[in-house]
C-alpha cells in the first residue's frame, strides 16, 4: 500500500490507469517508505515542540507559584526589620532573609535545570550584546547586593553566531550571578567584567570578577552536582554543575582560574553552529 | 496611616493584587516612603475596573498611578489592561500603570512593551529599594 501522498503524486503525473512494471513498483515502495518515515518524523517533531512549550510554560508557572509567597515573606520581613530597633528581632529578621534567599536561589537553579532538559537543541542566532544586557538588567533588579557591583560588558561580534540560545543564556546568567553573589565584602569596588569575542568559528567568553575567589581544592569540585563551598552563602551546588552540563551539550569548553581572596576568571569556548 | 517623608509625590494611587500580604506590604511602603498620601487597595482586576468606572462622575477621585499585579485568578493583569483601554478617556485620566510581578517570563515583558499605559515593570515585593527606584525616576 503506497503512501497516500506518493499515490496522489503518481496519479497526478501518470494518470489513474497506469500499469506499473514490477521493478518500478519496487522503487515506488522504497520511496513510499521514505515518505512514511518523513511523516512520522514531522509528527514527532511537532510533538516535541509541543512538549517543549508545555515544559516552558510549566517552568514559568511553577517558578512563579513557588517564588511568589517567598517574595511576600521577604516584603513582610523587611518591613519588620525597618520598624524595629530590638537587636534580637533584627538578628532574627536577618536570619529569616537568609533562609528566604537560599530557597529562592534553589528554586531558580532547579528551574534552570529543568529548562536545560529541553529535548531539542535548536541553533538560533544570538546577539550577545542583547543577551548579556538582558541578563545584567534582570540581575540588577533581583537583589539589593547587586547594585554595588560594577558590571562591564565588552562584546566583539562581527559575524552571525548561532547556538542554543537558552543554553548560552543559562550559562551566562549563572556565571554573572555567581560573580555578583560571591563579591568580596572588603572590596571597595566589586566588579564583573564580561568579555565576548565571537568569530565565525567560536565564541570566546570571559567572566572575570574580584570576588572572594575559589581555593585550589574547591576548583576541582565546583562543577560537581550539589557541591557547595560553605553553608554561609546561599549557594545551591547546582549552578556550576548545570553550567558544565550545558557547555558539554553545546560541545564547548570551560576553564576556571582563581585565587582565594583575589577573584576568579571563568573562560568559555562555544563553537559557532551557524548553518 | 500618615506619610512620614514630607510631601508625597502622588495624591492617590491604586494597588491591584489578589494576595493580601502583597497589598499590605505595598500599601505600607507606599505610605511610609512618601509615594502617596492615599492608597486604594483592590483585590481583583474586576474590582479595580469597577472603582475606576465609579469615578466617572467625579474624576478627582481617580488614582494617578496603578500598581498592577500580573498573575491573578479570573482576570489577570493583561486582561485588566485590555479592559482599561476601553474605558473613557476621562476615567483613564493621566494615570500611569506599573506592572508588579515575580515573573521572570520574558514573554510577559514583551506583551507589555507596546502598551502606552504601562510605564515599567517592577519585581515584587514593593519594598524600600523599589520605591527608591521610583523616587529617583
Amino acid at each position: 500500500m503506497l503512501n497516500p501522498l506518493l499515490q496522489n503524486q503518481v496519479r497526478f503525473h501518470f494518470g489513474n490507469s497506469i500499469e506499473i512494471p514490477d521493478k518500478f513498483m519496487e522503487l515506488l515502495n522504497s520511496i513510499s517508505d521514505t515518505y512514511d518515515q518523513f511523516e512520522t518524523l514531522a509528527e514527532e517533531n511537532s510533538e516535541l515542540k509541543k512538549t517543549n512549550e508545555q515544559l516552558d510554560h510549566f517552568v514559568y508557572s511553577v517558578s512563579h507559584d513557588l517564588r511568589a509567597p517567598l517574595s511576600s515573606m521577604k516584603g513582610l520581613v523587611e518591613i519588620t526589620e525597618e520598624e524595629t530597633t530590638e537587636p534580637i528581632t533584627l538578628e532574627h529578621m536577618k536570619l529569616l532573609l537568609g533562609s528566604i534567599g537560599k530557597l529562592d536561589h534553589f528554586i531558580l537553579d532547579v528551574l534552570d535545570y529543568c529548562r536545560s532538559k529541553r529535548l531539542e537543541i535548536k541553533p538560533e542566532r544570538i546577539d550577545f550584546k542583547e543577551l548579556i544586557e538582558n541578563i545584567s538588567d534582570n540581575l540588577r533588579h533581583m537583589n539589593s547586593g547587586n547594585r554595588n557591583v560594577d558590571i562591564k560588558i565588552t562584546i566583539t561580534q562581527n559575524k552571525e553566531f548561532c547556538s542554543d540560545r537558552i543554553g548560552v543564556g543559562i550559562v551566562l546568567n549563572n556565571l554573572v550571578s555567581n560573580a555578583i553573589r560571591y563579591q568580596n565584602p572588603m572590596s571597595e569596588r566589586p566588579f564583573v567584567d564580561i568579555e565576548v569575542e565571537a568569530t565565525d568559528k567560536t565564541a570566546n567568553i570571559i567572566v572575570k570578577d574580584n570576588g572572594i575567589g575559589i581555593s585550589k581544592e574547591g576548583q576541582t569540585k565546583i562543577f560537581d552536582m550539589f557541591y557547595r563551598v560553605s553553608d554561609e552563602t546561599d549557594g545551591t551546588g547546582l549552578g556550576l554543575f548545570l553550567v558544565k552540563e550545558t557547555i558539554e551539550k553545546l560541545n564547548g569548553k570551560i576553564n576556571v582560574e582563581s585565587e582565594l581572596g583575589k577573584g576568579s576568571i571563568f573562560q568559555i569556548l562555544i563553537p559557532n553552529n551557524v548553518i | 496611616m500618615s506619610v512620614e517623608n514630607g510631601n508625597p509625590i502622588y495624591k492617590r494611587v491604586m494597588i491591584i493584587d489578589d494576595t493580601y500580604v502583597d497589598r499590605y506590604v505595598a500599601e505600607r511602603n507606599i505610605l511610609k516612603y512618601g509615594i502617596s498620601s492615599e492608597v486604594i487597595s483592590k483585590e481583583s482586576a474586576k474590582a479595580g475596573l469597577e472603582y475606576l468606572k465609579s469615578c466617572e462622575s467625579n474624576p478627582s477621585l481617580l488614582p494617578e498611578l496603578i500598581f498592577l499585579d500580573i498573575r491573578m485568578p479570573e482576570m489577570d493583569g493583561f486582561g485588566f489592561l485590555d479592559e482599561y483601554e476601553k474605558l473613557p478617556e476621562a476615567v483613564k485620566g493621566n494615570c500611569v500603570v506599573m506592572m508588579l510581578s515575580t515573573s521572570l517570563n520574558p514573554e510577559d515583558h514583551e506583551r507589555v512593551k507596546g502598551n502606552k499605559y504601562v510605564s515599567r515593570f517592577l519585581n515584587k515585593p514593593l519594598d524600600r529599594e523599589k520605591i527608591e527606584i521610583l523616587l529617583n525616576n
